[in-house]
């Protein structure tokens, strides 16, 4: 009865990005709108991915050659996403809603640099895993021809993973082009780096007796890399922070 | 406008890139047997029968029992069998019968969730595999009242008429055994925690309780909302029959009493697991009778100058249908005394009971030394008719006067007629009222138990069964000369058109002989059916496209030709021309079976004249206005629709590995919703505050 395994694995992918959404989006008609509208930039990138590798037939087979080139698109599509609500923010500062503004509804940057990663996360996260979700729904797991029985686990907890890296990425790119100076490079080349060494470090999970911790202990750490990223250009310290907690 | 257009057709061609994927995770978690039988389910007019499984399959855990002592450890195993909720039961097809069913059944209940049975090899397979009653076709009134009782299939276990609430299925093909057991062996040997083998099997039947019932939700449509669903098929086929196109009877001429013989054989049988493309069994039953019936035909049709020197009417007749309950000659005897028999021309005088002389059946017919003929009753019998038959054939041995009939479809033509108009005379293979034939309806009765080797057999090979046959076969023919001409003649029949019979009917019904005695579209719709024995099992109605019809029909007719066309050369044409003046008979333009014909020129092409006739086997019961199926005037069967038949194999993951999964998740879950709950209140943080951007 491998509908629990299936229930399991639905709560440890999708069970912290919930929370984030109940907490920090649900209540903001904005990021949701925002979110939405960045997971459809992400199928954009992930169309034009297929068909590069729709066109280039003799390498279907081989996924290696298509990771990198999905990474790029993604990222150039998050790039583009950037411009478009550049062009949005600047058309709302120039009707001047005052109204909005006393209502609360003020252009907060932050906010919109997370919603926008989220909402790409969400829907990579998706991707990622909605397929392998329905096929656990059956009676039998992954074992017979030898595989290990941890890949709907390991499976669960790289999403989740991709979504929470995914979402701080957004955080770093934005933030860092709004910066400006060093930072315009330094943090878009930052989240290129390290989403293609994550993605071409799970290709590792694809041989028949994988270790699925090579890629979990590198997406972690990678994700508490980028934790400590966007602290740090947030401009926090422990003065800030504890003012914040209080 | 256009542009979405474009979109629409880019978003198409991402799901054809997604789905035209092979690699999915659920190919590398599932192995399929494609090449199982399976059990289906059919209803009878109070009762179903046959196995069932839920719609979206049976699962467990796998077990398999090879012999007695691996059952007997296992029942008493109790620790195991607590260990998981559901059971597929691996058990070797020797030990399918009612003592390890039933215990089985008794000991697991409803922990039972399906069986698969399997053949190690084809040389291991059991001695006796019979699923049929011990007395077959001796259910309610509908066989013929006689004093002894007697287990003619002494071995038959009648798990066929048993309703099982799970599916059964079999493989019978080696690979798959050898499968099945390198996986059993890998994962479940060692009885420790690791994860298990599980199967499962999906067999969804869609008809229900009883025909009354299925036939009634057939008609059930909910118009607006969707198309009327066919849950089930009435069992029925084809009735046969042809005759020498001698002098027909046309009204207002009178028909003599007693100048009609019926020669009867069935083209039917049942097995209990059915295969898609597989072989079906029914070598001994009902082949054998088949192809002696079919090359009687030959010799009377041979003789068909002598023939025509008397008045009786000899009629072949097959039935299909009685392998259950003997639907069809309750249907044969229904039109008869309805005065529909035979149908087509009104202008013919229909056939009655009093016209019968007598009928004369070929059922059960195995390669024994002796052959059994039964005869009733002793009122009506011509005893010089069986001096000559067994005078003429020494193997034949009739069997004591007024002794119980075995299971014929004579029974019910006497049924009928209270056995006060003609008599019966049954040749069979039975052996001290026991059946010789040990796989008695069962998809065991293949041509290796008349010892034929099948892969070696050629369109022209002599055996010792075609043999066999020749020997029965002329001495009949020269019978039934010196009977009803009076004349004593030795007759023969060249071995060459028994060979090709056997060939056809054994291994390839795609032979030259069908394609010599039809025209080219009828001949090309065997193409289809290339490498395929004749198949036998239980037909439903509408009749399926199964070549079994076209090729009786075909050959019979041809067998029964008018000879003196065999003379004539004529073209196409000409022979429409025929056609249109005679309404009694059929001509076709065929290329010629050359062994048959006996004139010395040969031409492209014969016009061949044959009187054929096939009318709807169905059980009256389903053409009969208001009849209600729950009555037992005549027998009711239908056969269930299924979609798709599946037996997949796969791993089980442990108890302990499920909750470890749901406990993370739960955790996560819960825990991420406290952090974020905490961090809103108590903090300051911006993003987690309500507000309306």
């Amino acid at each position: 009865m491998t509908i629990m395994e299936c229930a399991g694995c639905t709560l440890i992918a999708y069970g912290v990005p919930f929370s984030m959404f109940v907490f920090t989006i649900a209540h903001h008609p904005f990021r949701v709108i925002i979110s939405m509208t960045s997971a459809f930039f992400w199928l954009l990138s992930l169309l034009l991915s297929s068909f590069l590798w729709f066109a280039v037939v003799p390498l279907r087979t081989q996924l290696a050659f298509a990771v990198p080139f999905a990474v790029i698109f993604q990222e150039i599509f998050r790039f583009l996403f950037y411009r478009l609500i550049k062009k949005a923010e600047f058309a709302l500062q120039r009707v001047q809603m005052q109204e909005l503004t006393d209502k609360g509804m003020v252009f907060d940057r932050f906010a919109v640099a997370y919603a926008s990663g989220y909402g790409f996360g969400l829907i990579s996260g998706t991707f990622a895993i909605v397929n392998v979700l329905s096929d656990m729904t059956g009676p039998g797991t992954l074992g017979i021809f030898g595989h290990s029985q941890d890949f709907f686990i390991a499976t669960a907890f790289l999403t989740l993973c991709v979504i929470l890296l995914n979402t701080f990425w957004g955080v770093i790119f934005f933030t860092s082009l709004d910066k400006g100076g060093i930072h315009r490079f330094i943090g878009p080349g930052t989240v290129v780096l390290t989403h293609m060494l994550f993605s071409c470090i799970t290709l590792v999970n694809r041989t028949l007796t994988p270790m699925y911790t090579i890629s979990l202990i590198v997406g972690y750490a990678i994700l508490l890399g980028m934790i400590i990223y966007t602290v740090v250009l947030r401009g926090f310290n422990l003065n800030n922070i504890r003012q914040r907690i209080n | 406008m256009r542009s979405s257009v474009i979109f629409v057709y880019l978003l198409l061609s991402i799901l054809c890139v997604y789905c035209s994927q092979p690699k999915r995770i659920v190919d590398q978690m599932y192995i399929s047997f494609d090449h199982a039988r399976y059990c289906v389910r059919r209803l009878n007019g109070t009762h179903e029968i046959g196995c069932q499984s839920s719609a979206s399959g049976n699962s467990g855990r796998m077990y398999m029992i090879d012999n007695d002592e691996e059952f007997n450890s296992y029942l008493m195993n109790t620790k195991l069998i607590d260990s998981s909720g559901s059971f597929i039961i691996v058990l070797n097809v020797n030990l399918f019968n009612t003592y390890y069913v039933d215990k089985l059944i008794t000991s697991l209940s409803s922990k039972l969730n399906g069986l698969l049975l399997y053949l190690k090899s084809t040389p291991s397979r059991p001695e006796y595999f019979s699923h049929d009653d011990q007395c077959p076709n001796h259910r309610y009134s509908y066989y013929l009242n006689q004093t002894e009782i007697i287990n003619w299939n002494s071995k038959g276990t009648g798990l066929f008429f048993r309703s099982f609430p799970f599916p059964i299925m079999l493989i019978d093909e080696e690979d798959d055994y050898k499968q099945l057991i390198k996986f059993y062996r890998q994962f479940n040997y060692s009885q420790s925690s690791s994860p298990t083998c599980g199967l499962e099997l999906k067999s969804f039947q869609n008809a229900a309780h009883s025909s009354k019932t299925c036939i009634r939700r057939n008609d059930i449509s909910h118009s607006l909302i969707d198309l009327e669903e066919t849950f089930c098929d009435p069992v029925g086929g084809l009735n046969i029959y042809s005759k020498l196109p001698q002098s027909f009877i046309i009204i207002p001429k009178k028909r003599q009493p007693k100048s009609v013989i019926l020669i009867l054989t069935t083209t039917d049988s049942f097995q209990m697991f059915l295969k898609i493309k597989g072989t079906t069994g029914g070598a001994q039953q009902p082949a054998t009778s088949l192809i002696t019936f079919l090359a009687l035909a030959h010799l009377i049709g041979q003789e068909q100058n002598e023939f025509k020197q008397q008045d009786k009417e000899i009629i072949f007749v097959t039935l299909d249908g009685d392998a259950l309950d003997y639907s069809a000659s309750f249907k044969f005897m229904f039109d008869m005394i309805n005065g529909s028999f035979p149908i087509g021309n009104q202008n013919e005088e229909p056939i009655k009971v009093e016209h019968i002389h007598s009928i004369i059946e070929f059922q059960s017919l195995s390669l024994t030394d002796k052959l059994s003929l039964y005869t009733y009753p002793s009122s009506l019998i011509n005893q010089t008719f069986i001096d000559t038959l067994v005078h003429n054939n020494p193997m034949i041995i009739p069997m004591a006067v007024d002794s119980s009939l075995p299971p014929a479809s004579s029974q019910i033509f006497l049924r009928q007629t209270s056995s006060l108009s003609f008599p019966a005379y049954i040749l069979t293979s039975t052996n001290q009222n026991q059946l010789s034939n040990h796989y008695y309806h069962s998809f065991f009765d293949d041509p290796s138990t008349l010892s034929i080797n099948i892969s070696s057999l050629e369109y022209n090979s002599t055996t010792e069964f075609s043999q066999w046959i020749k020997n029965i076969v002329e001495s009949f023919g020269q019978t039934l000369i010196e009977s009803f001409v009076g004349i004593k003649k030795n007759v023969t029949i060249k071995q060459e058109i028994i060979n090709n019979l056997v060939y056809c009917i054994l291994k390839n019904i795609n032979c030259p002989l069908i394609h010599n005695v039809t025209n080219q579209s009828t001949g090309n719709s065997f193409d289809s059916s290339n490498e395929t024995s004749l198949p036998f099992s239980i037909n439903t109605y509408p009749v399926a496209a199964t070549p079994t019809f076209p090729f009786v029909q075909n050959i019979l007719s041809y067998f029964l030709r008018d000879r003196i066309y065999d003379t004539y050369n004529l073209n196409e044409t000409t022979c429409k021309q025929y056609s249109n003046n005679d309404s009694f008979c059929s001509y076709t333009y065929v290329g010629g079976y050359a062994p048959s014909i006996m004139s010395e020129q040969s031409f492209d092409g014969y016009c061949v004249r044959s009187y054929i006739r096939s009318v709807s086997s169905m059980s009256p019961a389903f053409t009969i206005d208001n009849y209600d199926l729950s009555q037992t005037t005549y027998p009711a069967w239908t056969e269930s629709r299924w979609t798709t038949i599946s037996l997949r194999l796969f791993v089980i993951p442990t108890r302990k590995h499920e909750i470890i999964t749901l406990v993370i998740g739960i955790l996560l879950l819960s825990v991420s919703f406290i952090v974020c709950f905490i961090l809103r209140y108590y903090t300051n943080i911006s993003l987690l505050q309500p507000s309306s951007s």
